[in-house]
């Protein structure tokens, strides 16, 4: 069989190349040998020689047919039979590369020799032959161990290794052939070793003293050898010396042998002892490092990396072993632990992909860059790399937040390039409880100044619950809850989700827009939203909530379409669809309700408010118009007005006028007293169209009405803004006083003008109460009658007066409501003497304009007498001309409004817009808004 | 890198301020609003090249139902912002160490510093001797740093920088 083979072998190609011993000789016709072994042949010659070579060559050939295997086999069976049908493969590879192989390049041949010798045969003939008049035209020559008995030639044609094989003394019986194209890579790749014990690698011990404990392999045996040397960080023997004693005997045999090196112990062990998914931390292998003695510690960290790296399509890597080092490109693909990446070309334009294992690429970062930390202990940390260490195993970064440098692995990092946001896992407090950023036991917070400050974990008492279901009164008195889409009309018109509100204040979280604060900013809910609310917060119910309302969409895509409200917006609802449960956006302006047939929201309610105030004509407001407009109901009305609102806009006749009011309507904005006469009007109303206090005061209209639509504060004020307005925008004389265009309003500070809010924490306020909501369609229910003032107020307390909608003693509280920011001069005080906010002008064409004084004497509410600083002139001027000198750190000050108006105190400390103030008298500090207090000069002595 | 860059804000003005001034106002408020304010995108302003009389201010806006004016002001402005690689010169403001150049604050880690300065802890500087002087980098002291990587922020700029370069290092 052999024979056969051999012959068919040989009869297969008829190009080969045949030698012998040093005797061999060549015959060759034609550029064509004849080969001599081939029985054809052999039986010319018929020589024993010849015979008893041939027996040597079969055995020879037996013998590595045994060694080959089956991968070789077919390999080379392929190289047998498989040539011509490949020879004609015109593969063309546009990028000739070592992982690809093309006709444009050398050819390769195997030759069949003993490898090394023959090699270098080749060499020694290459070299001599150099410049010689018949070079060798061969380029290389190389064999595998792995391969034995193949060597292979690199040559442009088969001519030039049958002439570099002519001169070789040592063929035994050499067959040239072409390795076929696609073959050649594979010929000259190199296997990957299996997974097995290397130098320097990491484990961990399964069992023994050592388990758990990370261990370096010092050294290995042998390929095969089932134990290796490792290393380990020395354990201090616990066992006392008798447990020894006994062990004694046992000892010698199973003795290990100990050694200790630098620090640490080396021992032999079984290979199946250890782990090779090691993982081990920075945090362990800097510990074994630190056990190094320390004039051998190497300070970059072990060479080998421990851990493998996980890679992604994106990142950027860096082949770190083998001669393609330095190569660098982005990662195109992952395939288990195959990484495919484009290379990083110069200059070239195609772009050539790499296909490489994991463990020879590394990340590749370049100082400078931007970065974020994965995983390890400094998770989520994001930095600036100021240094790579030399193996790129470990980057140096310089963290954002906690501004120190950290030192992680290569591998756990990734490149960003926004701005980061901290996570917040598995920390007491999160993003958004107010608190804007968190990293590493710091959190940056957002009070309800707007600051922000940093407070580590335990200055912080306790997370705020956010109550789920506390409302306030937005602008155009829409209910507002947390949830709510808003818009802060104030400055940038920013829009947002409410997360939280305290007092007036409401945390918002934007949606895109800003990122500063992680997106949070805090609107104050209540002032900058409507002039009016301010002033006449009524403890009224809130509005109306149209959650659940079954509704039919009038307009738009979905007309005709019956829903229910989910959640409601200023302008949007989103309505459940019946039809298929999908939830839609709709403008609530397109919403009917089903069981009333009216719409569910009146239309822009600012617009509304102008209309009433610039038409006369009460019939606007009849009922026939409120039917045929069919845009309100009458519980909306109510719900989206304050009374001052009708009051100060309103005739009574249109009141009166009005058929379809109902006296649930009444019920935020009157008195009992009011309802118990008629079922759709008091009597006061129908006598004076005045409740009594109204009458009381005029004949038939309060003084308010006197000033024609203005409240009594016009009045008080003599001014041309409502108190309201001046609330919500530049309220107190500080603010006024400040060049802020949009002065944040301290005056929304005073009892007086907080007073809507904190009635939103109120469960009371925070739904409408039973009776309200009761009886807000009916007409003439016994529903007015739970509305008792005993059921109002214990609202109160944390509702001024004036928002007590008792018409008694209305004038009274509007009055002192306005009192409060406006009539602030008193005695003893510093002021600056400036020209009128409002109009510009100056006081006495502004010859005194930024002079200072102290008032000497009151005149009136708002005027005073001045006698200025600098000059012994004294003045009679009008407070609008006056600011009051905000008091420096520990001078004496006067409160000039607020609960402590005409105190004296000191002020020892300023916080952003509040003062820390000692009051006369008290004990204790007060946190007081620095526009509440003048800086004090009168003579009494602030301080006990 | 400095740029000359048109810039356009938009404020809003009480209605307080509805004066024949007003231009003074918005000028003012610009001025209060931009400078010295940093943008990731643009970089740190630096000064608002328009006075009140060349600003291009539009006309004013009313806003429904708050009565505040708003007003888009176009002006020019020199704006700073760094670039990687870029070389600047800052002052020493903490060891560690720190430098501002401007507004811009420049950490500069001890990787980046050149292995023969060290840092001495008593004196609170990185000291170095060459043959015929002794170089110290210390509070206030006049560096030349090459910026190596630069952090956006929405409103902050921050950056690392190197003395390992080229003539970087203390300027004397």
């Amino acid at each position: 069989m052999k024979k056969s083979s051999s012959r068919g072998y040989a009869q297969s190609h008829q190009n080969r190349v045949s030698s012998d011993d040093e005797e061999s000789r060549i015959d060759e016709t034609d550029g064509e040998f004849i080969v001599s072994q081939d029985d054809d042949a052999g039986e010319v010659r018929g020589s024993t020689r010849d015979t008893r070579r041939l027996a040597m060559e079969l055995d020879r050939q037996a013998l590595e047919a045994e060694n080959l295997d089956a991968e070789e086999l077919a390999l080379k069976m392929t190289q047998r039979y498989g040539r011509r049908r490949d020879q004609i493969s015109q593969m063309k590879s546009s990028i000739p590369t070592q992982f690809t192989a093309g006709v444009n390049q050398p050819n390769l041949f195997v030759v069949r020799w003993k490898e090394k010798d023959v090699v270098l045969q080749f060499m020694k003939q290459f070299k001599e032959s150099q410049y010689s008049q018949h070079p060798i035209d061969i380029l290389s020559a190389t064999c595998r161990d792995a391969l034995k008995g193949y060597v292979y030639v690199e040559a442009w044609k088969l001519a030039h290794v049958q002439k570099a094989v002519q001169n070789m003394n040592n063929l035994f019986n050499s067959a040239i052939k072409l390795v076929p194209l696609e073959e050649r890579s594979q010929v000259l790749t190199i296997k990957r070793k299996e997974k097995g014990p290397k130098e320097g690698s990491w484990a961990r011990v399964r069992k023994g003293k050592y388990a758990g404990d990370i261990v370096q392999i010092a050294w290995v045996y042998e390929q095969n050898s089932n134990e290796v040397k490792i290393r380990c960080v020395p354990r201090a023997d616990d066992k006392g010396t008798g447990q020894n004693n006994i062990s004694k005997r046992k000892k010698p045999a199973n003795a290990t042998v100990k050694d200790f090196d630098n620090g640490y112990t080396e021992r032999d062990t079984k290979i199946s002892n250890l782990i090779w998914d090691a993982n081990p931390t920075m945090d362990e292998i800097k510990e074994f490092l630190s056990a190094a003695d320390s004039h051998t510690r190497n300070s970059d960290g072990p060479a080998t990396l421990p851990i493998k790296a996980v890679f992604f399509p994106g990142d950027e890597v860096e082949i770190i072993s083998g001669s393609d080092r330095g190569v660098y490109g982005f990662v195109e693909s992952v395939n288990k632990e195959h990484i495919t990446f484009n290379r990083a070309s110069s200059g070239r334009h195609q772009v050539q992909q790499v296909t490489v294992h994991s463990d020879q690429i590394a990340k590749r970062f370049n100082i400078g860059d931007h970065v974020q930390v994965l995983n390890g202990s400094h998770q989520g940390e994001a930095g600036m790399i100021v240094n790579i260490d030399k193996n790129k195993n470990y980057v140096t970064l310089w963290s954002d937040i906690t501004k120190s440098e950290i030192k992680v692995f290569s591998k756990d990092l990734k490149k960003i390039t926004e701005a980061t946001v901290s996570k917040t896992s598995g920390l007491d407090y999160a993003v958004q409880d107010f608190v804007l950023n968190i990293d590493r036991g710091k959190y940056s917070v957002l009070d309800t100044n707007g600051n922000t400050s940093t407070y580590i974990r335990d200055e912080i008492i306790t997370k705020e619950d956010t109550r789920r279901f506390s409302t306030a009164i937005g602008q155009n008195q829409v209910l507002l809850k947390i949830g709510d889409v808003v818009t802060d009309t104030s400055a940038e018109n920013r829009e947002g989700k409410i997360l939280h509100f305290f007092r007036k204040y409401a945390f918002i979280l934007s949606r895109g827009g800003i990122i500063e604060n992680g997106g949070i900013f805090m609107g104050l809910a209540l002032d900058k939203l409507n002039p009016e609310v301010l002033a006449s917060m009524p403890a009224q119910p809130p509005a109306q909530s149209y959650n659940r309302q079954t509704v039919t969409i009038t307009k738009g895509p979905y007309k005709g379409y019956l829903g229910i409200v989910k959640d409601t917006t200023p302008v949007l609802a989103r309505v459940e669809l019946h039809t298929n449960c999908s939830i839609v956006n709709v403008e609530k302006t397109k919403l009917v309700n089903v069981d009333t047939s009216r719409p569910v929201v009146l239309p822009e309610p600012s617009t509304n408010r102008n209309t009433r105030e610039f038409s006369p004509a009460p019939s606007n407001y009849s009922g026939s118009s409120w039917q045929s407009s069919n845009v309100r109901t009458p519980n909306t009305w109510n719900g989206t007005r304050t009374p001052s609102t009708w009051n100060s806009s309103m005739t009574p006749n249109t009141i009166t006028s009005d058929g379809t009011r109902t006296p649930s309507h009444a019920d935020g904005s009157r008195t009992p007293a009011v309802h118990l006469n008629d079922g759709s009007r008091t009597p006061a109303w129908d006598l004076g169209s005045k409740t009594p206090a109204y009458a009381g005061s005029d004949g038939s209209r309060t003084p308010a009405w006197d000033t024609g639509s203005r409240t009594p504060a016009y009045v008080a004020e003599n001014r041309a803004r409502t108190p309201a307005w001046e609330a919500s925008f530049a309220a107190t004389p500080a603010a006024a006083e400040t060049p802020n265009f949009t002065a944040p309003t301290p005056a929304a500070d005073t009892p007086g003008f907080t007073a809507p809010t904190p009635a939103a924490d109120t469960p009371l306020f925070s739904a409408p109460t039973p009776a309200n909501s009761g009886n807000l369609m009916i007409p003439a229910t016994p529903g007015p009658a739970p509305m008792t003032p005993a059921n109002l107020l214990p609202q109160t307390p944390f509702v001024p007066a004036s928002t007590v909608p008792t018409a008694g003693d209305f004038r009274q509280i509007r009055q002192e409501t306005n009192s409060n920011p406006n009539e602030w001069l008193t005695l003893d005080i510093q002021v600056r003497i400036i020209p009128d906010k409002t109009t510009g002008t100056s006081f006495e064409n502004g010859q005194y304009d930024n002079r200072t004084g102290v008032i000497s004497s009151l005149e009136s509410q708002t005027t005073c007498i001045v006698n200025l600083d600098d000059s012994q002139e004294q003045c009679f001027i009008d407070q609008q001309f006056l600011v009051p000198v905000p008091p420096q750190k520990k001078e004496k000050i006067k409160m000039i409004a607020g609960d402590f108006k005409g105190q004296l105190g000191i002020l020892v400390g300023v916080d952003g817009f509040d003062g820390v103030v000692k009051v006369k008298g008290g004990k204790d500090f007060k946190i007081v808004n620095m526009s509440m207090m003048a800086k004090y000069v009168g003579e009494e002595v602030a301080e006990e | 890198m400095f740029f000359i860059k048109k810039l356009t804000h938009t404020i809003q003005l009480h209605p307080s301020y509805f004066t024949q001034n007003y231009q003074n106002f918005l000028a003012e408020k610009l001025y209060s609003d931009v400078e010295g304010t940093c943008t990731g995108r643009y970089g740190y302003i630096i000064a608002v090249l328009d006075t009140m009389e060349s600003l291009d201010i539009s006309k004013g806006k009313v806003i429904p139902s708050v009565g505040l004016a708003e007003f888009e002001v176009k002006y020019r402005a020199v704006v700073f912002k760094p670039f990687k690689g870029e070389v600047v010169d800052g002052v020493v403001t903490q060891m560690g160490f720190f430098a501002e150049v401007g507004p811009l604050q420049v950490f500069v880690s001890s990787h980046l510093i050149p292995s023969d300065l060290s840092f001495d802890a008593a004196r609170q500087a990185y000291v170095g001797y060459t043959s015929d002087e002794i170089v110290s980098i210390e509070k206030g002291s006049h560096v030349r740093i090459k910026i190596v990587g630069t952090r956006f922020d929405a409103t902050d700029i921050f950056a690392i920088g190197t003395i390992k370069d080229d003539y970087c290092g203390v300027q004397t």
